[in-house]
């Protein structure tokens, strides 16, 4: 650096104006450097917190090194981000020959005002974020003889620019030349006042380094609390201990409210377990705090899609698909919701091309086989549900593949087979609005039509709008020679989005009541939606040869 | 991207050229787009891989506790887009459509860091060029930051698009209005003897 030719001059009265602001390569190795010691000192809890779901030293060594990486990325770029700004926005120190400005709305600060400087090395701070840490006091006596003091930390300078600041401050104010960066100048005659303003000075600085030490030590033992209670939820998650993992997520989400997976693990934890409306909570509580939580949107879209509530459901998928295409549970509601909306033809086509790809994806297999028996095509569901034994195998999708399995006896007739597929799964039903269909078809044809009310009742309150459900109930009316038929088939049709999977089992409902006009009619309408559809086909081919 | 970044300092002995010709305007307006595009995308791309490998230490050997990532197949489904949009609106949807197939997981949070941080440095070279030049900087990078920040919000098209432009707009205008390089000069730097 050039020794500016001009700095003997400082008393001229031409002198300055000069700005000193931020030095972007000083910023930067505050950020990095604080980055270091950060996320060296976050990785102790985290460290911590991994050990229950480490298999070996080694692998939670790596761990530790990823979260560690993590964090030094996210403080460091997070870090930068922000000074940049306030440089961007900020305003630069301005010099004159009158004084100095600090701030862009303070005033500015007379030389004559100034009665000391004193500059100090923060060693802590200088050995943790591995640059020289300096911090300027500039001691002022206002007119009305009031003392204040204004700071400059030195991070954001050079060492070179923080020292200039120092010599020309130092220079025009008391009229010192300062051989040394860390040095106190004063005037003469303020001695005494200046040993009663440093000896305060220095108490308020040890409160406050007692404070941040127990603000920083309660934070980090907190932080390690939340990341132990989660890792150790996760633990049980994964062995399907479910009522363990709801304790320690709450634990977790309770020490911390703002940490959104915990909220959505123990929301997923209660949706595995049945509790639904817990779970529908909880899942909000995660959205609340992370809006783009795709897995939290995905669990609540479930809920939503058992609570009958199509439309709701339909956004937070359509979300979810926007912010992650490629997730495969995403894809797989969004086939649900489709089929529930009126489209399960284009349903169909998504989960067979997806199936096709992911071999063994017993969810997306599952939902396609319901939609094939909705459709009434039992052949190609049995064979689906047969080549893929392993369905019944995976304990995360089990229930569901069960009750599906279930769904293809009792439309089979085969009250037996549906009661041993369905009867482990009957603790769990209670919150569960299709399962309770499944029960209530499952009584209704064991002749048991009291007991298929309750359950109808009980799933009615749950999804009250639900087409099957009116269908399953029209069916059992029929049976079981009661009047109500017209009402529940009404209640059917008038579903909001209509498709052959609606339509046809009111067909066969209204053909089984006599109804041959309708029936047809009906039948025509759902084979021009799916023209697969087998329910609509039988029923086209009875009525054809009755009018034989 | 060094003759890139030389063409970004016209002003620095005084007036630009470009305030005489409006080819040289069109041409400056075009590099600051071109400078800023190039930048995001190496940021955006290195901190997207950066993290992804980052987050294979974070989470080795763990089974994962939701169905897993896949690649692009066939059956990916696509949005449909209301026959009322506009082709503009739609085209953001297919953007954002590819953007988020490009980074998934981790590399979500790395490639917003990477074009962020891109917008900032670009933003902090922006002083030095001609009105043109921040005009130009200030718009792509205002884009940018509105664009990724609405994405942790929002993921409708119509939203995040509306943050992106009235982002653009507001940095485009403040770095326009704002004076560029402070006519003030750098305090004088002084050596230790």
């Amino acid at each position: 650096m050039e020794k500016d030719p001009e700095i003997g001059k400082v008393n001229d009265d031409n002198w300055g104006p000069y700005q000193l602001g931020p030095n972007p390569l000083a910023i930067l190795k505050l950020s990095l450097g604080t980055a270091a010691a950060i996320s060296t000192a976050l990785l102790i809890p985290d460290a911590f917190a991994l050990l229950p779901s480490a298999p070996n030293l080694g692998v939670w060594a790596l761990r530790a090194f990823g979260l560690w990486a993590y964090a030094y990325v996210l403080w460091a770029s997070g870090f930068l981000g922000i000074l940049h700004l306030i440089r961007i926005f900020g305003s630069p120190l301005l010099l004159d020959k009158e004084g100095i400005r600090v701030e862009r709305i303070g005033k500015k600060l007379l030389w004559d005002s100034i009665i000391a400087i004193q500059v100090s090395e923060r060693k802590i701070f200088s050995r943790l974020f591995f640059i020289p840490a300096y911090q300027m006091t500039l001691h002022i006596a206002k007119a009305d003889g009031k003392k204040s003091v204004k700071q400059i930390a030195s991070f954001q300078y050079l060492p070179k620019e923080f020292y200039s600041l120092f010599y020309f401050i130092s220079k025009l104010s008391v009229g010192a030349e300062p051989r040394s960066v860390d040095a106190f100048i004063f005037r003469e005659s303020y001695l005494g006042e200046l040993k009663k303003i440093s000896e305060e000075g220095r108490l308020k600085r040890l409160a406050l380094t007692a404070v941040i030490s127990f603000g920083l030590c309660t934070f980090l033992g907190r932080k390690a609390m939340v990341n132990y209670a989660f890792n150790m939820g996760n633990k049980e998650f994964r062995a399907a201990h479910y009522d363990k993992a709801i304790v320690h997520y709450s634990s977790a989400s309770a020490l911390d409210f703002s940490f959104a997976p915990a909220w959505d693990r123990l929301a997923r934890s209660e949706f595995r377990q049945g509790e639904i409306d817990l779970a529908e909570e909880h899942w909000r509580e995660a959205l609340k705090w992370k809006p783009d939580f795709v897995e939290a949107k995905l669990g609540l879209s479930n809920i939503c899609i058992q609570k009958g509530k199509i439309e709701e459901a339909d956004a937070l998928v359509r979300s979810a698909n926007r912010l992650a295409p490629l997730d495969e549970a995403a894809y797989i509601n969004r086939a649900q919701i489709d089929a529930l909306m009126g489209k399960s033809g284009s349903a169909i086509t998504l989960l067979e091309n997806f199936v096709r790809q992911r071999e063994g994806r017993e969810l997306a297999i599952a939902n396609l086989a319901r939609l094939y028996l909705r459709e009434g095509e039992l052949s190609k569901a049995a064979r689906l549900l047969k080549t893929n034994p392993s369905l019944l195998m995976n304990p995360f999708t089990r229930p569901y593949c069960r009750m599906v399995a279930a769904e293809l006896k009792l439309a089979e007739k085969n009250a037996d087979a549906a009661a041993e597929l369905l009867n482990p799964m009957r603790l769990g039903a209670a919150n569960h609005a299709e399962l309770l269909i499944d029960f209530g078809r499952l009584a209704s044809l064991q002749k048991n039509y009291s007991l298929a009310k309750k359950y109808f009742d009980a799933s009615e309150k749950l999804n009250p709008d639900s087409p099957f459900l009116a269908l399953a109930r029209a069916d059992m009316e029929l049976a079981s020679g009661a009047r109500n038929a017209d009402f529940y088939i009404a209640k059917a049709r008038s579903y909001k989005y209509q498709d052959a999977t609606v339509l046809a089992p009111c067909a066969e409902l209204l053909l089984r009541q006599g109804d041959s006009k309708e029936a047809l009619e009906l039948a025509k309408t759902s084979l021009s939606l799916y023209p697969q559809n087998e329910i609509a086909k039988n029923v086209l081919l009875a009525v054809e040869g009755k009018s034989k | 991207m060094r003759e890139l970044l030389k063409a970004l300092e016209p002003s620095n002995s005084g007036i630009c050229p470009c305030a005489a010709s409006s080819e040289l305007k069109l041409r400056h307006f075009a590099q600051g787009l071109l400078l800023l595009t190039l930048r995001s995308l190496l940021l955006g791309l290195l901190l997207a891989y950066l993290l992804s490998v980052i987050d294979w230490f974070r989470t080795l050997g763990m089974s994962p506790l939701y169905l897993p990532f896949s690649g692009i197949g066939q059956y990916q489904p696509r949005l449909e887009s209301a026959a009322a949009q506009p082709a503009f609106v739609k085209g953001f949807e297919n953007f954002l459509f590819y953007f988020n197939c490009a980074f998934p997981g981790a590399s979500r949070l790395g490639s917003g860091i990477g074009v962020i941080a891109a917008a900032f440095w670009t933003l902090h070279d922006a002083p030095k060029s001609c009105k043109v030049q921040r005009l130009s900087l200030g718009l792509l990078a205002g884009a940018l930051i509105g664009f990724r920040l609405m994405l942790m919000i929002s993921s409708s098209a119509f939203t995040v698009l509306g943050a992106t432009v009235f982002a653009a707009l507001a940095f485009a205008v403040y770095m326009a209005l704002s004076s560029g390089k402070s006519e003030i000069p750098r305090l004088p730097l002084v050596e230790i003897d």
